[in-house]
């Protein structure tokens, strides 16, 4: 499936290709930081259903 | 194992025969309910317990112990603090305590172009803040205002839906059985972008553009489809609007392709939809009957033995008996009708028994009569 695309939406390979990502802290970074955009995602979703 | 842990597994192993295409001991009962009729029948004041977190707990709690349902009944989805900082003007509260929905307008016919090249950031930009008035302000203060609502939705159901699981085990229930949810992108453009009137208006004026919107939205719909525990057991809830609204030629033009799009695709990453068939769908049944085997519908109209027929071999069909009887019928009425709809949807399997609607007031269903028809259906849908 393709990966979901919006100017307000950072994916992780968006965040990894826009950031110097420390690679032996990359797993670290992505748990700290994905979730929260995908709970913006959620919580926009909610407000528009 | 405690004995609230058996009837726990018992229950849930009714739902996972069924998603794997096998006849369960029995019919699963699964009841809907907006966490506001359990507030009438526990006799708190609705107005204020839409405010109260501690209170929806209590209610959740009631709702799973009393109403003989296998999985908890009361759905908690909307959130009156979180409406209440955004300013909203989509979801009201009424006299009653009860949050209604206005018909808005999100977005304008002559905006198609730009919530096409991103439909997110067009949520953003256009129509979060002609939803929610408070939004309609300088950059800083949106921040402010989308920040302090996503707080409270998160500090509400970072309690709601933990509390449910506990309560679920507390009373030897099912596992819930929606994972999150999502909306058909035909619906999507119609409900609060839109609106009704708007978009019967734009598929005679703009029929590409409508065409164009619903596949820009299909990403975005099976995004919040998807998520890591989505399951067979915890499905995709898609509740249908538009389609009954439309002539046949315009459900085939606009509404199915991305819908059918959005099922499929969903499947296929193992989150499988529960779908409320709102209103009578009974010229598509054959378009449902093409959606990947083992989706979940619950039909609010029809008749049963054709719905049986054309989609029951294939799909989990749930629905169909009138939640209105249970307000004005006798409990002896209400049981027949059970055992009607049981008699015809039952065999052969790929049966759940739910009621047409979410129950919302309580004259409209005598809770009495709702416990005595559940408790019917668990001791007679036997296989």
């Amino acid at each position: 499936m393709d990966e979901f695309k919006s100017e307000y939406y950072t994916s992780w390979s968006d965040y990894q290709q826009n950031n110097e990502v420390q690679e032996d802290a990359a797993d670290l970074i992505e748990t700290n930081t994905q979730p929260y955009e995908e709970e913006v995602f959620d919580f926009t979703m909610w407000l528009v259903f | 194992m405690s004995a609230m842990a058996e009837q726990s597994k018992e229950r849930n192993q009714l739902f996972i025969d069924l998603d794997e295409g096998r006849i369960p001991k029995r019919v699963p009962v699964h009841t809907w309910m907006d966490v506001t009729y359990v507030m009438q029948y526990a006799g708190v004041d609705v107005r204020r317990a839409q405010w109260n977190l501690e209170t929806l707990k209590e209610m959740i709690e009631i709702a799973a112990k009393t109403f003989q349902s296998d999985v908890e009944p009361a759905t908690v989805t909307r959130l009156m603090p979180v409406y209440n900082i955004l300013g909203a003007v989509n979801f009201v509260m009424g006299s009653s305590g009860q949050i209604q929905h206005p018909n808005t307008v999100g977005m304008y016919p002559e905006e198609y172009d730009e919530l096409i090249a991103d439909p997110y950031k067009f949520t953003h930009d256009k129509v979060l803040p002609r939803l929610y008035k408070n939004l309609d302000t300088t950059p800083a203060k949106r921040a402010m205002v989308f920040s302090k609502a996503m707080k409270v939705y998160n500090d509400y159901y970072s309690q709601i839906f933990p509390h449910i699981a506990m309560v679920s085990q507390k009373y030897g229930l099912a596992s819930g059985r929606v994972a999150c949810q999502t909306i058909a992108p035909f619906d999507h453009l119609a409900d609060q972008y839109r609106s009704f009137s708007g978009i019967s208006a734009d598929i005679r004026r703009y029929p590409e553009k409508v065409i164009e919107a619903c596949e820009a939205i299909l990403p975005m719909m099976v995004k919040a489809g998807i998520k890591p525990w989505s399951s067979p057991q915890a499905r995709t809830f898609i509740p249908l609007h538009m389609a009954p609204y439309l002539r046949t030629k315009d459900f085939e033009e606009f509404y199915w392709p991305t819908f059918k799009k959005l099922i499929e695709q969903l499947a296929a990453a193992g989150a499988p939809a529960l779908l409320f068939v709102e209103h009578d769908w009974t010229r598509f049944l054959d378009y449902l009957n093409e959606l990947p085997a083992g989706t979940q519908m619950m039909f609010e109209y029809g008749d049963p033995k054709l719905i049986k027929e054309k989609v029951g071999k294939k799909h989990i069909i749930s629905g169909l008996y009138p939640l209105t009887l249970l307000g004005k019928g006798t409990k002896q009425e209400c049981i027949d009708k059970a055992k009607e709809l049981v008699d015809i949807l039952a065999p052969g399997g790929n049966y759940i028994f739910s009621f047409d609607k979410v129950a919302i007031f309580l004259q409209d269903a005598k809770p009495e009569n709702l416990i005595a028809v559940n408790e019917f259906v668990k001791e007679y849908a036997q296989y």
